[in-house]
């Protein structure tokens, strides 16, 4: 690391960089807070303007972006009860009694505390732990790639609950999304219809926006828009925050951050998932757990400082192996292929500078994330507030014309609506997101890997015969079946404890 | 009888399956077990969809009560955005993006407005101030070239 350091140097004390950097947190932090946007879309939004970027300017905004969003959520969650992103989910359990009780200073100064902690912390990991991760890499060939992609696209169908089938087909429609276009290898032209726009596949912006923002907008104006909520100023009196805080919520604190940094590493998860298991981990280890929901402070220290660990976590993956951890890595490893980083064991050799500059840029948004947040504490309310009918308007315009200056042709725009309306359907068949997110971006990746496998050795025994090929493979083929195992699993030992009560019901008899 | 909505979605993802299917059957390179070739990616997309469609289909058939998801006003909204869209990437096309923008602009956020207090002057000054922050961010800023239609 030291050897890129003057590079780094160089890129985060650039005035401009700086400039973006901060404009990224806070349009970050705003995505984050407004209940319905996120940082994930933040990043999708603004990917195209970074398109005409050097490298290292592009990479800082768009980490920005994210980490802002990601810090950001809590603010909904602890001012409406209503969480800014999946992430802050269970920030809301505490966050907002402890707001009704007069305390939303607290909440809100643990929040963005803790989100520090997370984040910081877990880019400090991170960084020790990417390149060891990538030398292990080197040893993996392309069965294993496949079983990784296969494993991280089928891992969040698992955390789908009762919905198996809508996310299995949600990650079809990605990979049937990702297969338009050229074949890799044998240059099939595949559902082009002829269509020149077609033939390189379909742009990332594109399809992501369509599906997700312009979709999610015009479907919130059809379905109403909420009332605007009502946040008083007044509710926001001093932190009331010490060191002594920290320091009796250590144990907490570190537990949830080992939590998050542990689901953000494994493909295909994420904040989304760790803030829950985390609070869950705090409840049950409590001396208090009945205050837990009620307005207990435990709770946000494990939610914020798990959900942003996860963002480390996410980015030992996507540097060393160039698998996603979550959606948003997802995106942001499409971004930087635009910029001609192909995340991947080879990249701390290729450009091991820009690598570490994204754990710098990551640890110095936490600490940027904070200072806004303990100063702009007081804007909350108004950044909640933004109306509907500028926010929604002004969104749609600047989607669209993200996909205009992608390609310079409105036939990406048309593209774009074609995909909103796929959005909507998928929305009225209620089919998750993330799947298709992940099997879209990891499509390719998977395919090229699965030929070139075949290539090598003509067989599919070959990726059970590879002992962590197959660990991958089984886990993801568990993970697709997982709804079928539990059924068989509760019907076999529910039948064993019949039989058992049975027996002793006999036994019982005879007595 | 009433068709519940998971049973629609089925059939849509089944049908897209069998779609994906006689797509792929026009391929040149043959799927084989040594080399599954082009064939792969969309194929196993296809099997998918066929089995989950019927999957959802049959769920479909268990449910008797399901919430709705949009009341007739939410459909005519839905249409009339999709609509305004479609005109307003043809705007582009033919007036350009400084025409086009602040129009649909102004549009939009008085119709998203609805049941709002706000002032038709509110809703100028933000529809030239967008038009005018894209411009800015997107053409001066990172010199991208925004569309300019006939007129350009």
């Amino acid at each position: 690391m030291t050897e890129n350091a003057a590079f780094i140097i160089t890129q985060i004390t650039n005035p401009l960089n700086l400039l973006l950097l901060l404009a990224g947190n806070v349009i970050g932090i705003v995505f984050g807070a407004i209940p319905g946007l996120n940082g994930t879309m933040a990043v999708m939004l603004f990917m195209p303007l970074t398109y005409g970027m050097e490298t290292g300017p592009a990479i800082i905004f768009l980490l920005s972006l994210w980490i802002g969003g990601c810090s950001g959520g809590f603010i909904g969650s602890v001012l409406l009860g209503i969480p800014g992103s999946p992430s802050s989910v269970a920030t809301c359990f505490d966050g907002h009694p402890m707001a009704k009780k007069g305390q939303a200073g607290r909440a809100l100064a643990i929040g963005m505390t803790a989100s520090f902690i997370g984040t910081f912390f877990s880019a400090v990991v991170g960084a020790i732990l990417a390149q060891t991760v990538a030398n292990i890499a080197f040893a993996i060939g392309p069965w294993e790639y496949f079983g990784l992609c296969f494993m991280a696209i089928t891992m969040v169908l698992a955390i789908s609950k009762g919905n198996m089938l809508k996310g299995l087909s949600s990650a079809c429609l990605g990979l049937l999304l990702a297969s338009v276009g050229y074949s890799p290898i044998d240059a099939q032209a595949r559902f082009t219809f002829d269509n020149m726009y077609l033939m390189g596949g379909l742009g990332m912006t594109v399809v992501l926006i369509g599906i997700f923002g312009v979709s999610m907008m015009i479907l919130a104006h059809a379905k109403g828009f909420d009332p605007l909520p009502t946040v008083d100023n007044s509710m926001i009196k001093g932190i009331g925050i010490k060191l002594s805080d920290i320091r009796e919520n250590i144990v907490n604190i570190s537990r949830s951050f080992l939590i998050g940094l542990g689901i953000g590493f494994l493909p295909g998860m994420g904040s989304g998932l760790s803030n829950l298991v985390a609070y869950s981990a705090a409840k049950n280890n409590s001396k208090h757990p009945e205050t837990f929901g009620t307005g207990n402070p435990e709770g946000i220290w494990a939610s914020e400082s798990s959900n942003n660990a996860s963002i480390g976590g996410a980015m030992i993956p996507m540097a060393a192996l160039g698998i996603p951890g979550d959606s948003c890595t997802a995106l942001l490893i499409g971004a930087l292929t635009i910029h001609g980083l192909e995340m991947g064991p080879m990249v701390f050799k290729n450009s091991g500078d820009i690598v570490y500059l994204m754990f710098v840029v990551v640890a110095i948004c936490a600490a940027v994330c904070f200072v806004l947040q303990a100063v702009g504490m007081r804007i909350f309310p108004q950044i909640l507030k933004v109306p509907y009918h500028y926010m929604y308007p002004a969104l749609i315009v600047v989607s669209l014309i993200s996909a205009y200056v992608n390609s310079s042709s409105l036939y990406k725009c048309g593209m774009m609506l074609f995909f909103a309306v796929v959005g909507c359907i998928m929305a009225y068949g209620g089919l998750p997101q993330s799947p298709l997110i992940l099997a879209f971006i990891l499509g390719p990746t998977m395919e090229s890997n699965m030929l070139k496998a075949f290539q090598n050795t003509e067989t599919v025994a070959t990726f059970f015969t590879r002992p962590i090929s197959c660990v991958f493979n089984v886990i993801a083929i568990c993970c697709v079946f997982s709804p079928v195992l539990k059924a068989l699993y509760a019907r076999f030992f529910r039948k064993e404890n019949k039989q058992i009560a049975h027996e002793e019901l006999k036994l019982n008899g005879n007595k | 009888m009433k068709v519940s909505r998971d049973q629609i979605t089925g059939t849509v993802i089944l049908l897209l399956g069998l779609f994906v299917f006689v797509m792929i059957s026009t391929y040149s390179v043959p799927f084989r077990s040594t080399y599954p070739g082009p064939k792969a990616l969309p194929g196993l997309a296809a099997v998918g969809f066929v089995i989950c469609g019927a999957g959802i289909f049959l769920e479909g058939c268990k449910k008797k009560e399901e919430k709705v998801f949009l009341v007739k006003e939410g459909w005519i909204k839905l249409t009339v955005n999709i609509g305004a869209i479609a005109l307003y990437i043809l705007a582009m096309q033919y007036l350009g993006f400084f025409i086009a923008t602040p129009v649909y602009l102004y549009f939009l956020s008085s119709w998203y407005a609805k049941g709002y207090a706000t002032k038709p002057v509110h809703r100028i000054v933000f529809s030239a101030g967008v038009t005018a922050v894209i411009f800015l961010a997107y053409q001066m800023a990172f010199g991208y070239q925004l569309p300019t239609g006939i007129f350009g």
